[in-house]
Order: structure tokens, then C-alpha cells, then sequence
């Protein structure tokens, strides 16, 4: 088998695994529609999500209240940083002519498509009223971060999908010509597309353009989505200047993180170790290494920084996650969650060798933690306003079910993706 | 040659569009003088329309220099209306569904 029929495999294979494993996301896709379903006709009260007192009545005494913010402002945080990793990585190997990496920049590319959608919709199960989303536009004001964020993502989400589309142009034109049954779809998708050098050229060009002006859009994008927290005096914790450079920091992280995962999840499940090589992988795991140093810095000085001088109502926050009833979920996340993927992708500075699968095993804990992180930031925050008591926060079955369903609605949009597209530039593989 | 002036061409109307749709709706934020406008007239939310428009119609300067001229009209068409299409499905379906 060639290199190129290889890469085809996931485009023109398909085994009983396949079709186990999108009937698998439906079912899942569905519980999560069902959950949705119940949150839209019954309120916000079916989630664990309360007002930050909850006094019995407006004279009354106060009692503990709740987060207005859950779990699913968190996966809006978590999804928008995964698609950090897509067109900024393609982006990067471009503008800097990484050819190595090239094998990877398409992985990435979907992540962000896939992702970004999920971080828009994350935001729309968190209002009570999502039939006036519109109202986002037609009432919005240039002054909150709320319409920045929304221009942001816009101009990223329409971004990504001129960058893909015109990477996967030659691809498409390719399959038209190697997959007879379905011609049809990929002629007409390829628009008179014929691939000659002076075309290839122009999309180079055009590429090299697009993907100058995308990196400025991504930093842009979590900067924003950090002045949604930086910008509120408030609220002890949030009103941060290093908050704009921790949150892009992180977002770089879980992206490489992730597409480290699917790359090395794509040379097991095809056996693409002559394309997805060790010295690929390695790359990418140095370029993580390298983040995560830079982010676990940022988090000692916004910490040591808390601790050392802090306004009260950092410090109360500060106290509350540290030695309160969050400190179990902080101090985990400290020691498992970056500790030890900060250990096994610092290994091989120190002892020769680099270890694919051990490598794999960081960056999923390294997700897993980010998106706990970002747990961290949001609710703790507002489980301690000023001038009232603690709070209390439990999500609900209903409301993580749904906060699921973005990642089933993601796996299956990536798997429908592949099933259609190659994961792999074939020019790449070409030379 | 004519390839980068036509994404020159649609990357200044964007502009323009993005600035005209800020401009507009900066107005209405803070005077009463967009409502004299004709556009505002209308009854049509042509600030943010504008603002969205202006945004996509620069990303797709890249189009333009690639694709012909039928087919970036489409590409142009689908991103627009694909993008009002999300919150248009969206109020629909949720606004049948909230009590």
C-alpha cells in the first residue's frame, strides 16, 4: 500500500468499528438532545446553577446561594482553547515553512472547526432564554467583552473555514478524480478546480496571507474571552492584568495537548508510523513541553502574587482553594494534573529516549486538567462574592449530560469529517 | 495581477462595511442621529447586518483570488447567510420550546 492509498484508508475503508462508533455518538448525541430538551421547557432550575444569594425573601436574612456560572461557561473556556490548537499550529507551520509538521496541520485545522462550534453553543446552554440570543446583536454595546468575544469567535469561526477550504482544494479535486461513486459531491465542491502549478501557487500565497492575519485573530480570541473575567473588579480572583496572556497561554497548551492526542490516535488506529513519525511527535511534544512551562509559571506568579499581596477578596477566593472545600480539586490538579504530565514531557531532557504512548497519556491528563483549571477559575469566584456567603455549587445530572453532548457532537462531527476528507494534506505525503 | 486586485477590491468593501456597520451602530448607542439615517428607516438591523457582512466579505478576500467570480458569490452567499442561518434556527426551535 502506498503512502497516499494509506492516508486514503480512512476516507475509503469502512469496518463494523466504524459504524459501532457513530452509532455509539448518536445514541450518546440524543441523551444529550433529550437533556437539552428538558433544561428548554422546564428552566435553568434544572442545573445546579443559582443566584449568588438566595435569600428567602428580598428583606431577609442571607443564606448561602450559588454560581451563576457552571460547568458550561467552563466548556465555552475549554472548547475555545482547543481550537486554539487548529488554525494557529497550521498557521505557525506555514508562516515558518515547518514542512515536517505539515502532517499534523490538518488535524488540527478540523479540531478547530469542530471546537469552536461547541464553545458557541456552550454559551447558548447557559442562558435561560436562548430564543433572544439574537438580542446579542440587535441590543448589543461596543463596550462589553461579551460583543467582543462574539465578533472575536465570528471572525475566527468564518477564518477557519476559508483556511480549510482552501487547504483541502486540491484534496477534494484529487478524490474526485480517485472515487468515481461519489465524483459528483467532490467535483462540485472543488469548483473548477484543476491543479495546475500557477493554481497551487495562487492557494500558497493566498495561504501564506490568510494565515498572517489568523494568528493576531487567535491571540485576539482568548484575550477576549479573558477580559470577560479580567475586565470585572467584582469579583476576588478575576480582576487580573496577567489574565489575558495566562488564558492564551492555556489555550495553547490544551490545543497542542490535543492534537498530540488525535496524532498519536491516528497513527495507532491507521499505522501511520512512516507518516506520523517519532520525530513528528516529538516536535509536538517539545512545543508542549515549552508551553507548559511558560503556563505553570504564569499560575506560581498569579498565585504567589494572590497570597503575598492580595485585595480580601482575592485572598478569600485565594483561601477557598487552597485550604477550603475546593482545595482536594486544586491541589490535585497541581500535583496530577501538571506535575506529572510536566515530569514525563521533561524526561527526555534528562534521559535519553522520548516515549510515544507515555507522551499520549500527559497530553490526555493535561486536557482533563485544563478543563478542570478553568473549573477552578470561574466558580470558585463566584461562590465568594463580596458582601455575601459562601455559596454552594453541585452540577445537576442534566446539566453535565449536556455539557457531554458537546464532546459526542464534536467526536461525531470530526468522524463524519474524516469519513469524507482526508485527515493528512496529500501534498504532504507527495512531497 | 487582476487576481490581487480583486482581493484588494473585496478587502476594502469589507472594510468599509465593518467600519459603516460600527459607525452606525456607535451612533445609536449614543445619539439619536442613526435614527434619522434612511438606512435606519428601513426597519432593517443594518448596523450589526453591516458589521457582520463587513467581516466576512474581508476573510473572503481569499476566495476571491482563487476561486471564479460565480463561485466566490456563492462561497459569499453561504458564509453570510449560513452565519444569520445558526441564530435564525436557533430562536426558532428554542422560541417553540421555552414556556
Amino acid at each position: 500500500m502506498t503512502s497516499e492509498d494509506s492516508i486514503l484508508q480512512s476516507v475509503t475503508k469502512t469496518g463494523t468499528g466504524f459504524y459501532v462508533f457513530v452509532c455509539a455518538l448518536v445514541v450518546l448525541t440524543c441523551e444529550f438532545l433529550y437533556a437539552w430538551y428538558l433544561q428548554l421547557t422546564t428552566g435553568l432550575v434544572v442545573t445546579g446553577m443559582r443566584s449568588i444569594y438566595n435569600a428567602p425573601n428580598y428583606m431577609g436574612p442571607y443564606v448561602a446561594g450559588g454560581s451563576p456560572w457552571g460547568i458550561y461557561i467552563t466548556n465555552f473556556i475549554f472548547w475555545i482553547g482547543i481550537s486554539h490548537a487548529g488554525i494557529a499550529i497550521s498557521a505557525s507551520v506555514r508562516l515558518m515553512d515547518l514542512k515536517k509538521y505539515k502532517v499534523v496541520a490538518r488535524m488540527a485545522e478540523v479540531l478547530t472547526l469542530v471546537a469552536l462550534p461547541m464553545a458557541g453553543l456552550s454559551i447558548v446552554f447557559d442562558q435561560g432564554r436562548p430564543d433572544r440570543i439574537i438580542n446579542l446583536l440587535t441590543y448589543g454595546r461596543f463596550q462589553s467583552p461579551m460583543l467582543w468575544d462574539l465578533t472575536a469567535i465570528t471572525t475566527y469561526f468564518m477564518g477557519t473555514i476559508v483556511y480549510l477550504y482552501l487547504s483541502l482544494r486540491g484534496d477534494i479535486n484529487e478524490l474526485a478524480h480517485r472515487l468515481p461513486k461519489r465524483e459528483w459531491f467532490y467535483k462540485r465542491l472543488a469548483m473548477n478546480y484543476q491543479g495546475t502549478e500557477s493554481e497551487k501557487e495562487r492557494h500558497n500565497q493566498t495561504l501564506w496571507w490568510l494565515a498572517l492575519a489568523i494568528v493576531p485573530i487567535m491571540v485576539t480570541v482568548h484575550s477576549v474571552v479573558s477580559f470577560v473575567f479580567g475586565l470585572m473588579i467584582a469579583r476576588g480572583g478575576w480582576y487580573s492584568t496577567i489574565f489575558a496572556i495566562y488564558f492564551v497561554v492555556g489555550a495553547i497548551v490544551s490545543g497542542v495537548a490535543a492534537v498530540y492526542s488525535l496524532a498519536w490516535i491516528f497513527r495507532w488506529l491507521y499505522k501511520w508510523q512512516s507518516i506520523i513519525t517519532d520525530e513528528v511527535l516529538k516536535g509536538v511534544s517539545w512545543a508542549l513541553r515549552n508551553v507548559l512551562i511558560i503556563y505553570i509559571y504564569l499560575w506560581i506568579a498569579e498565585e504567589l502574587t494572590t497570597r503575598y499581596m492580595g485585595t480580601s477578596a482575592d485572598l478569600r477566593v485565594s483561601d477557598y482553594l487552597w485550604f477550603g472545600p475546593y482545595a482536594p480539586i486544586f491541589w490535585t490538579l497541581a500535583v496530577v494534573g501538571f506535575g506529572i504530565p510536566a515530569l514525563i514531557l521533561l524526561k527526555p531532557i534528562f534521559r535519553k529516549g522520548f516515549n510515544p504512548k507515555l507522551t499520549f497519556v500527559a497530553s490526555i491528563i493535561l486536557n482533563v486538567a485544563l478543563w478542570v483549571k478553568r473549573f477552578s477559575i470561574v466558580v470558585p469566584s463566584l461562590l465568594n462574592p463580596p458582601l455575601y456567603p459562601t455559596g454552594v455549587y453541585i452540577p445537576t445530572p442534566t446539566e453535565i449530560s449536556i455539557m457531554l453532548g458537546t464532546f459526542w457532537m464534536a467526536t461525531l462531527l470530526y468522524v463524519l469529517f474524516i469519513k469524507l476528507f482526508p485527515i493528512v494534506d496529500l501534498d504532504v505525503i507527495k512531497g | 495581477m487582476m487576481v490581487n486586485v480583486r482581493s484588494a477590491t473585496v478587502l476594502i468593501v469589507g472594510f468599509l462595511m465593518l467600519v459603516l456597520g460600527l459607525s452606525l451602530w456607535v451612533l445609536g448607542d449614543q445619539t439619536d442621529s442613526v435614527v434619522t439615517l434612511p438606512l435606519a428607516s428601513t426597519g432593517v438591523l443594518w448596523a450589526p447586518f453591516l458589521w457582520i457582512c463587513g467581516i466576512i466579505v474581508m476573510l473572503s478576500a481569499a476566495f476571491a483570488g482563487v476561486l471564479h467570480a460565480k463561485h466566490y458569490l456563492m462561497w459569499l452567499a453561504t458564509l453570510i447567510l449560513g452565519y444569520l442561518a445558526i441564530f435564525g434556527i436557533l430562536v426558532a426551535i428554542t422560541a417553540h420550546l421555552v414556556p
